[in-house]
């Protein structure tokens, strides 16, 4: 009987939240193939622990401790296996100039222009520490309050403001120096800037 | 150094610009934001390029792209869900090896092991006590503790092993049979990562399944006894009763080389185990075998050099 019960409660809470458990695994990820394992696992680790959590719980924030510490043991094995070094967000802005993103930056097209600024944003994220990452979808994409982040990221409520922050003061950062290294480039006199200018 | 609260040029922090910008303020602190903007061309220049950062993330929430993918991955995880087994139903068994664990799941025996580790095991599950259901598999497990049985032929449930890895080096260690022995390092060969010695040993020492799946039946390379989740003694009664010789050391029990054959997994051969072959070769997937009539099994073949298969009268 009472497993019946556990049983549908859990069913409940998958049903509650396995969109925006994906959606940010997948953000986090960035859309990779393994944002489906890692969901998938997210789940089954919270139904193995789901009969030993308190009653009065977060449930909403333990969904996503459990994801956000499923992406970090990803994260580890990629730099440990695949040699992949946490990017730092400045090196992902130049790696999104160079693929010729700053060519759109020009077009008059309004629609095109916020695209690119959506795939710079999205690449600026991807970059971030993972706290920061982890905390800035959280609040920004998916609108939950600070006790919620502070309690899946193990951290005080103060702690989550200012990684969310430094986040967005990182992306601003970024977005700052992108187009004016464009700009530059496109000076009249031929003068190609040098690493030091810069 | 960055200062821990960056200002503005002007003097005005920037911190409470950001907050404004990204809809994070109070009135109070809205207004006051506000009212330096209107004379401040730094700050505004600021705050637009952090409300254009809000702005780009509020486009970020659309989710369309992501239904294909979440459908997929949602009904994968229901099939999984469904194969996961539900509760365990466990039994404490005394046998002349102690005090022992025993616990099955719908798919089949998920659990043999001692008090501390079968506790530990069984908390990450949902367990309930049941003496009648398992009472077959507690008699079956006496007797072949005891030396009636060589075998213990149970469906297993592989639910409590941890990990992929774990799984690879248990399925293998179920393949030694009765009266062999391998070593770490030997296994981990087999498994075609001759490296991951100490990592074998750890899959092994956390085996769910002790006596079933016979991790007493891998000893170090030297033949030393090593370690044993039940305790040395019972992996020497374990290894003793399977026949195969043992002599105590002044560093502890080993397994008596000199009176094993050696069968090679790999090639299918088996030596003497006096085989003067056997010094040129590397330690492979080796098997040591406690008899001539175990090695002679339909799948090993005698070596070309020493004829085990010869017996000398």
């Amino acid at each position: 009987m009472q497993s019946r019960g556990v049983n549908q409660c859990f069913e409940q809470l998958v049903t509650q939240h396995h969109r925006e458990i994906y959606l940010y695994i997948a953000r986090l990820t960035r859309g990779s193939q393994e944002a489906e394992d890692l969901f998938q696992e997210t789940f089954l680790r919270a139904y193995k622990a789901y009969t030993r959590l308190p009653e009065a719980a977060n449930t909403r924030a333990w969904l996503f401790k459990i994801a956000t510490n499923l992406c970090r043991n990803h994260f580890r094995y990629l730099k440990r296996h695949q040699g992949v070094p946490m990017h730092e967000a400045l090196a992902a802005v130049e790696r999104s100039r160079s693929n010729g993103h700053g060519a759109a930056a020009d077009d008059p097209a309004q629609t095109v222009q916020s695209h690119h600024m959506e795939q710079q944003v999205l690449e600026i994220i991807a970059g971030l520490p993972l706290k920061q990452k982890a905390a800035l979808v959280q609040r920004k994409l998916h609108g939950l309050p600070y006790d919620s982040i502070a309690i899946s990221l193990q951290c005080s409520q103060d702690a989550a403001r200012a990684h969310v922050f430094q986040a967005i003061k990182k992306i601003r950062t970024a977005l700052e120096l992108a187009p004016n290294r464009q700009r530059q480039r496109h000076r009249p006199n031929g003068h190609r800037p040098t690493r030091e200018t810069l | 150094m960055t200062p821990r609260h960056p200002r503005c040029s002007c003097g005005f922090p920037e911190d409470a610009v950001l907050v404004a910008a990204i809809a994070e303020a109070n009135a109070v602190q809205q207004q006051r934001v506000m009212a330096h903007l209107r004379h401040c061309q730094v700050c505004a220049h600021l705050f637009a390029q952090y409300q254009q950062v809000q702005n780009v993330l509020t486009c970020l929430q659309a989710t369309r792209e992501f239904d294909q993918p979440l459908q997929r991955a949602m009904e994968n995880l229901q099939r999984r869900r469904s194969s996961t087994p539900g509760r365990l139903s466990y039994q404490r068994v005394t046998s002349a090896l102690g005090e022992l664990y025993i616990a099955s799941s719908s798919r089949g025996v998920s659990l043999v092991a001692w008090p501390p580790q079968a506790s530990r095991l069984l908390s990450t599950r949902a367990h309930h006590e049941d003496r009648t259901s398992l009472h077959t598999l507690a008699v079956e497990l006496t007797e072949y503790v005891a030396g009636h049985h060589t075998q213990l032929d149970w469906p297993i449930d592989d639910a409590l092993m941890t990990s992929p890895f774990q799984r690879q080096v248990l399925h293998l260690t179920a393949s030694i049979p009765y009266g062999a022995v391998m070593s770490y390092q030997s296994l981990a060969a087999a498994l075609g990562r001759p490296q991951a010695v100490r990592a074998v040993a750890q899959a092994l020492r956390r085996n769910p399944l002790a006596i079933v799946i016979p991790c007493h039946r891998v000893v170090g390379r030297t033949g030393h006894l090593t370690g044993y989740a039940g305790g040395l003694d019972t992996k020497r009664a374990l290894l003793a009763q399977e026949g195969i010789p043992l002599v105590t050391r002044r560093h502890g029990v080993f397994i008596d080389h000199t009176r094993m054959f050696v069968g090679w997994r790999s090639s299918h051969y088996y030596c003497r185990p006096e085989c003067p072959s056997l010094g040129e070769l590397t330690t492979g997937e080796t098997l040591l075998l406690s008899s001539r009539a175990l090695a002679a099994q339909p799948d090993f073949l005698p070596c070309d050099v020493c004829h085990p298969g010869i017996v000398t009268v």
